[in-house]
């Protein structure tokens, strides 16, 4: 349950920008979402790694892996979740 | 601990104070598995977060014959509640509750292999101040998992007794009892837990805060501290003081609270959060060893088929078509063996009782009426067992997932999901399921449409019809037309909820679903043990309503329709028809009985559907249970046939006949028509019961009686007439 965080928080995006299989770390939450106390006690807080585990299969919603739980949320949501680049991906992403 | 002399018994008791321990947890952690262990009772489990939804309570004598009152309450995730569920757990937990003072002592249930989050939920227990045991659960889990916990490390840390425990294999259930019997006792003393609160800064900017709290009812400085933060971070738990003195001063002290972290940078709503989970996160490195992660786990491999793009939907409507299919086919050979044995009884009673008024109404009556629906205890059994399965391996919650997107769409959420296919068993639980949907706009909505789902109720209706009227064959060698039918009839409920909700929401619920935010549990192999209870449960439950309001309705309804006994003047009159050479109407006696006159009064509305007078008794007294119209049936039938000692009920509507034109009563068009209606109508007393206790007002139950009987009515009205304009009338 290792938190990792880059210093260079140059590149933010998305949670809903993820692929299945990628991982990312939580940077933060864009301005009112109602659901953020929720998903900050269940875990989601800044710093945290999260993984898009997949997308449900009519395209919404996605089911995303933190400290060891899976949950599901819809991707109006995730957009509003931001996030950037684990220390690992972060250089692929670059090049 | 009080105790009291009690001498009025000739022997001197000792009546001592019942400890109130309540079990809190996060959703789905096995709270309820702990709950059943410890007191031997049979609450319902399942592998979904949300199962339970209200305070349940049972008894555990201690030594000395002490009694321990466990309490088992919804999961919650934290002490600021979301929705209605966690609303109940907390007021509890707190002291908020008016009619419940706190427990004396709380354990807390945890996931094993979920620790972090779940210890949040802990701490923040520890922090109100009450005394805390922490039960770690699904030890066995987390010893596949190669998973290592420092029970005692963990103990030390937070100043409480730590029990590693599995619900499930029954391990660690006798130190967990000795556990609360030990601290249970020890009252106000037993306080214990050290606060993992630590923040320098965040200290100073709540200290105005954490004097506030102090001089209003909270005693101990870490209970202030985690409220103070409490308040800071969630608009919700400042509701929660709405109520009391100075909250303008409190709103205040929170208003510069808030303008200090901004100053500093840090989120306010994450002030609390943020250091509690550090704190977690320090203690969990040290104290738990988690093997590197071994590859992909195997629900994720499930996963990639169950809810695969394109195999999951599939799978999901394969899944569904083979258990209504199962219901069918299985349940066929025991149905026969409980109908031959009510005959014999019926036979027995007919030998031993003289002929007359006693005799007509235990054979006509009784046995009849509350055999025509006892032969279908069968399907009962097979559909709970279907659905304990469905809900025991977590599938459940993956029905939810792939129709979140359907749901959005016709203003529902995926957290409807589970609330509906619950009133698929029956919708009274269902409509009790929906206290963990958090939008109320959402909530509503869902009770109105949950009713639509067939419920188990249901089921003998649809499965007399289908067996009297349509035919067993093979299509394709693959589907069973029977189960076929059966299916749509499942189906159609579900259109037609979705065709209410979209219509419900542009005009009645207005609004958009907003939240959808839910755990995917791991896969779990279905505890046999479990599912056994459920449906052993379940089938008691179908057969005692079968002995009290089957049999009731049915005495009742055996009056009605054979009295009053027809006069000379009638008997004459159907005696000249007879010889001038007229068929007579052989249901000329019950046609002029209290009932028969009900039945011809609302002949005339009824009629369009393709409904007799017969029917029309049958639509009236399904009102007290839907099934009751197959024992409604059953006893007319009957009672018209009096020289036959029990009628097959099949063979008698399908032989039934118009007296007028001759033409069958009842015919596949007929049968179709009749069972939409029962899809569509809301002929349940329990359902509009329970609608009124959780929305408040008799406003909502009211309107979902009459729109749902519209629904019914112009669906049966259009099938029957279009039918019939078709040719499919006879
Ligand atoms: N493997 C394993 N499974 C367990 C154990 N305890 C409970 N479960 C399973 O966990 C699931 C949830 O159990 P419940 O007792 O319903 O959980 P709960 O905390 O009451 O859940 P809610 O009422 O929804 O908050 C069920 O599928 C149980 O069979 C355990 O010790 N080991
Ligand atoms: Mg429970």
């Amino acid at each position: 349950m290792k938190t990792q965080t880059t210093d260079s928080s140059d590149y933010v995006f998305s949670l809903d920008d993820l692929k299945p299989g990628e991982e990312a770390v939580i940077a933060g939450y864009q301005d009112d979402i109602a659901d953020e106390m929720r998903l900050l006690e269940m875990g989601l807080i800044i710093g945290s790694i999260v993984r898009l585990v997949k997308i449900a299969p009519f395209g919404d919603p996605i089911q995303i892996r933190v400290r060891g739980t899976d949950i599901s949320l819809r991707r109006a949501l995730a957009k509003r979740i931001l996030t950037r680049p684990t220390q690992l991906n972060h250089d692929e992403r670059r090049n | 601990m009080s105790a009291e002399i009690n001498t009025d018994s000739s022997r001197v008791e000792i009546k001592q104070r019942v400890v109130r321990v309540a079990l809190a947890g996060n959703p789905n952690s096995g709270k309820t598995s702990v709950f059943n262990a410890l007191t031997g009772l049979r609450q319902k489990i399942a592998n979904y977060p949300g199962v339970t939804v209200e305070r349940k309570s049972g008894m555990l004598t201690g030594p000395d014959r002490q009694p321990f009152e466990i309490i088992d309450l919804p999961g919650i995730y934290s002490l600021v509640p979301k929705s209605l569920d966690e609303q109940i757990a907390v007021d509890i937990l707190t002291g908020t509750c008016p009619v419940e003072p706190p427990p004396d002592l709380v354990v807390v249930v945890a996931d094993v292999t979920n620790l972090p989050r779940n210890l949040y939920l802990c701490t923040q227990i520890i922090d109100i101040g009450l005394p805390v045991i922490l039960a770690l659960n699904m030890m066995d889990v987390a010893r596949k998992k190669n998973l290592q916990v420092n029970v005692e490390g963990l103990a030390r840390r937070l100043n409480i007794p730590v029990v590693p425990i599995s619900a499930k294999q029954m391990e660690g259930i006798d130190e967990l009892k000795d556990t609360i019997f030990l601290h249970g006792r020890k009252g106000a003393n037993g306080r214990n837990g050290h606060s993992i609160l630590k923040s320098v800064e965040l200290a100073r900017v709540c200290e105005p805060l954490v004097t506030w709290f102090q001089e209003h009812g909270i005693d101990s400085p870490s209970g202030a501290y985690a409220e103070a933060l409490r308040v800071i971070s969630q608009p919700q738990a400042l509701e929660r003081w709405q109520n009391r003195n100075g909250r303008e001063e409190l709103s205040g002290l929170v208003q510069k609270a808030r303008q200090e972290l901004d100053a500093r940078g840090i989120p306010w709503k994450q002030a609390e959060v943020r250091i509690r989970y550090a704190a977690i996160d320090q203690i969990c490195a040290q104290n738990i060893t988690q093997p590197k992660s071994t590859g992909s786990e195997l629900s994720e491999k499930i996963d990639r088929i169950l809810t695969h793009k394109y195999f999951g939907p599939v799978f999901m409507f394969l899944i569904l078509a083979t258990i209504f299919q199962s219901i069918y086919t299985w349940a066929e050979v025991p149905m026969t063996a409980i109908e031959n044995a009510l005959g014999a009884l019926g036979q027995q009673v007919e030998q031993l009782l003289p002929p007359g008024p006693l005799q007509d109404m235990l054979v006509n009556g009784v046995i009849a009426g509350v055999g025509a629906v006892l032969v279908f205890l069968p399907q009962i059994v097979f559909l709970f067992f279907f659905l304990a399965i469905l809900e025991d391996t977590g599938y459940l919650a993956r029905v939810a997932f792939i129709m979140d997107r359907f749901m959005a769409k016709i203003g529902l959420s995926g957290q409807s999901v589970i609330p509906l296919l619950s009133s698929f068993a029956c919708a009274v639980p269902g409509i009790m399921a929906t206290r963990t949907i958090q939008n109320q706009r959402d909530r509503l909505l869902t009770i109105l449409v949950a009713p639509f789902m067939s419920c188990s109720a249901r089921l003998p209706v649809y499965t007399l019809m289908i067996g009297a009227f349509i035919p067993g064959i093979w299509l394709g060698g693959i589907f069973y037309l029977p189960g076929l039918v059966l299916l749509s009839m499942y189906l159609l409920g579900m259109v037609a909820a979705v065709v209410a909700a979209t219509i419900l929401q542009k005009f009645v619920v207005k609004g958009e679903s907003t939240s959808y935010i839910m755990e995917l549990p791991a896969y779990r192999m279905p505890v046999w043990r479990f599912i056994f209870y459920r449906v052993y449960e379940a089938g008691k439950a179908f057969v005692t309503n079968a002995g009290k309001i089957i049999m009731a309705v049915s005495i009742v309804l055996w009056f009605l329709a054979s009295y009053p006994k027809p006069d000379a003047k009638h008997q004459q009159d159907m005696l000249a028809l007879e010889k001038s050479g007229q068929t007579v109407d052989s249901f000329h006696e019950i046609r002029q009985s209290y009932a028969g006159r009900l039945g011809q009064l609302i002949e005339p509305v009824i009629r369009p559907l393709g409904f007799d007078w017969k029917i029309g008794i049958g639509l009236i007294t399904s009102f007290a249970a839907r099934e009751v119209i197959v024992s409604t049936l059953a006893t007319i039938y009957n009672l018209q046939d009096a020289d036959e000692t029990s009628v097959d009920l099949r063979a008698a509507l399908q032989n039934d006949r118009y007296p007028d034109t001759g033409k069958p009563v009842f015919t596949p068009l007929v049968a179709i028509s009749l069972m939409i209606f029962f899809v569509l109508a809301c002929q349940c007393m329990s359902t509009l019961a329970i609608v009124r206790r959780e929305t408040n007002s008799w406003r909502w139950p009211v309107f979902m009686f009459v729109y749902m009987l519209i629904f019914a009515y112009v669906a049966s009205f259009t099938v029957f007439q279009v039918g019939t304009a078709l040719g499919f009338g006879s």
